[in-house]
């Protein structure tokens, strides 16, 4: 594996952090399994990429793909909350609808983005030709994201939304409006998938319809594998695990995608994929692992 | 720490520090690099095209030519790390098969050599900037299929035919951009149209069930995602006695009616020739970006006598006959 494989994964590991962390908040805090962001990632691409075709600031651009996000989840919350459409029923038709509604924005399938001002752009600027520049902005956009989610997650509101996903009924006797919180945490998640997208986007030349392709998997695999390898009691400390989980899935990929010399075949990638993730999930709960860190601890 | 949580980061430490990579290769060999977006029928026949056109110019994987190849499964996360691999392997060509993998190719680097395929709309999905000597570090192959002759075609095999049906992956640029030009040539053939989504390979037998009725015959323009299931459609049009007609020509050994143009494997050829000028020191940005010329007409026996159809002499004489009457 070579240094730009190495930071290629790192790269994209980061960029699918953001929607680990909308998993997270999601999946874990209010333990709403989110299919949406199968269509909010690549409406995040979607949306920055039209707008910065159109001559929009693409600060601005990526900024309006968050927002975009969040209404995204807003029809999620509003089908579940609402509608009483079972919540993984009501991820799925958002993210079937988004497909068109992506189209319809792009007006096309694939948007270019080459010879586009991104974000990026300075950097290539600053740095010429320093393929770690990318990932670095990355890990301090990623890190400043954490602490603001940090910061939101022991706020009252924040509060309120874990523990609507702890016990929606004694949350509700305690005069917490539970789909209000339903509504805050989709919103959030799919913005923070959208934000991911369009960042994506930024990086890859263009933004494509099909982009949305395994994204859920990831955004799963990223915060299963991120609690259980760094196993952290804390809220705080377990967004940074999700986000490294995002960045250890990554790295896993470019591994199989590096094993080509064993005799496996391209098409085995994704199950050497699986197998080490899995791999990963398994080694440091193993039993005799266990037993050992229930006395240390 | 405990070990069960150092060891395999250690070990994937290890496995991905950049000094443990292959000692550099000799320098008498040529390497390239080819980056699918997915394993489908199709675009491994470019890749393998490409590599039957390297051979015969005497480049063979393993002798004097070293071939790496990866494919995405479809995954855009993966094809942003398998283009940034290949670009550290620096090899002296990176070939990509599909738009959003020439994109990706060209968004990682703007030095290495790229020969891109199967970007049907070179222009549009700003690979590049002008088609004749295109500048930058990127030429290529686009697979737009010749389709005003392929409308005469079908004008001369079904001469009754006023309703014409489209199925294509709307999630497809080069469909779309097929459909594009389709929609310029309808009028003065006298056809008019009526489309048929198929956004995976599992639903082309609905989309072709759909234009049951409203339709006397069915084109299919250069789409993976609908070839990858084209069975499913011609069936449907044996049964219904619909005429497909398909923009590639190896497709039609697979039940299709007829087509003239090129196959896939063509495609992957006609960018041999261009890996072998950049082999030669030819820079990319000097090489005119091509659509494959050698121009074959294939018809299916067996499919014209299902549907009662008859082969006129002026394609008869130029086509080769596939299947069994």
């Amino acid at each position: 594996m070579n240094l730009y494989a190495w930071l290629g994964a790192v790269e994209t590991g980061l960029i699918f952090g953001f929607v680990a962390l909308g998993t997270y908040l999601t999946f874990r805090l209010l333990n709403f399994p989110d299919i949406t962001v199968e269509g909010s990632f690549p409406l995040g691409a979607a949306v920055s990429a039209a707008l910065m075709v159109h001559g929009v600031n693409p600060y601005l651009a990526t900024v309006a793909a968050f927002g975009a996000g969040m209404l995204a989840g807003s029809v999620t919350a509003f089908m579940n909350v609402q509608m009483r459409i079972l919540h993984i029923l009501s991820g799925i038709l958002t993210a079937v609808a988004l497909y068109s509604i992506n189209m319809r924005v792009m007006e096309r399938p694939n948007l270019p983005l080459l010879g586009v001002d991104t974000v990026f752009t300075p950097l290539q600027t600053w740095f010429p030709d320093n393929p770690a520049s990318t990932p670095i902005a990355l890990a301090l956009v990623c890190l400043l994201v954490i602490l603001v989610l940090n910061r939101f997650l022991v706020s009252e509101m924040g509060l309120a939304l874990r523990s609507t996903g702890v016990n929606a009924r004694m949350s509700a006797a305690y005069g917490i409006r539970t789909g209000r919180m339903t509504w805050l945490g989709l919103a959030l998640a799919n913005g923070l998938a959208a934000f991911g997208g369009a960042l994506f986007a930024q990086t890859q030349g263009s933004a494509d319809v099909n982009m949305g392709v395994g994204v859920v998997v990831i955004g799963f695999a990223a915060v299963i594998g991120g609690t259980v390898l760094l196993r952290s009691a804390t809220v705080r400390t377990t967004t940074f695990a999700v986000v490294a989980g995002a960045v250890l899935y990554r790295v896993a990929v470019a591994l199989a995608l590096g094993v080509e010399r064993i005799g496996l075949t391209p098409s085995d990638l994704n199950l050497v994929t699986a197998v080490l993730v899995a791999a990963a999930l398994v080694a440091p709960g193993a039993r005799f692992f266990k037993r050992r860190a229930r006395a240390t601890r | 720490m405990k070990w069960t949580t150092w060891a395999p980061m250690a070990l994937v430490a290890c496995l991905t520090f950049p000094g443990l990579q292959a000692p550099a290769q000799a320098q008498s060999e040529q390497r390239i690099a080819i980056a699918n977006m997915v394993d489908i029928p199709q675009l491994l026949e470019v890749r393998d095209g490409l590599l039957s056109g390297l051979k015969a110019a005497g480049y063979e994987d393993g002798r004097n030519l070293k071939v790496s190849y990866l494919s995405a499964q479809g995954n855009a996360g993966t094809a942003a790390q398998i283009v940034r691999k290949f670009v550290g392997e620096k090899p002296d060509v990176l070939v990509t098969i599909t738009t959003p993998m020439a994109q990706s190719a060209l968004s990682a680097t703007r030095t290495l050599p790229v020969v891109f395929t199967v970007v049907t709309d070179p222009l549009g999905a700003k690979v590049v900037k002008s088609l004749k000597k295109p500048g930058g570090n990127a030429t290529g192959i686009s697979d737009l299929a010749p389709i005003d002759r392929q409308l005469k075609m079908i004008k001369a095999m079904v001469p009754n035919a006023k309703r014409l049906g489209v199925i294509a992956n709307p999630g497809l640029d080069g469909s779309n951009y097929q459909i594009e030009v389709l929609k310029g040539l309808l009028g003065q053939y006298g056809l008019s149209l009526t489309q048929a989504s198929a956004p995976n390979s599992n639903e082309v037998s609905s989309a072709m069930r759909s234009l049951i009725g409203k339709v006397d015959v069915v084109w299919i323009p250069n789409d993976p995602t609908v070839y990858a299931a084209l069975e499913s459609a011609t069936r449907i049009g044996l049964e219904q006695k619909i005429p497909v007609f398909t923009a590639e020509t190896r497709t039609v050994e697979r039940g299709s009616v007829a087509s003239v143009g090129f196959d896939y494997t063509a495609v992957g050829q006609e960018a041999a020739k261009q890996v072998l000028q950049i082999f030669k020191g030819t820079k990319p940005g000097d090489i005119d970006v091509l659509m494959p010329q050698a121009y074959r007409t294939v018809v299916n026996a067996g499919s014209v006598a299902a549907l009662g159809l008859t082969i006129p002499p002026e394609i008869e004489r130029v086509a080769n006959i596939v299947g069994k009457r």
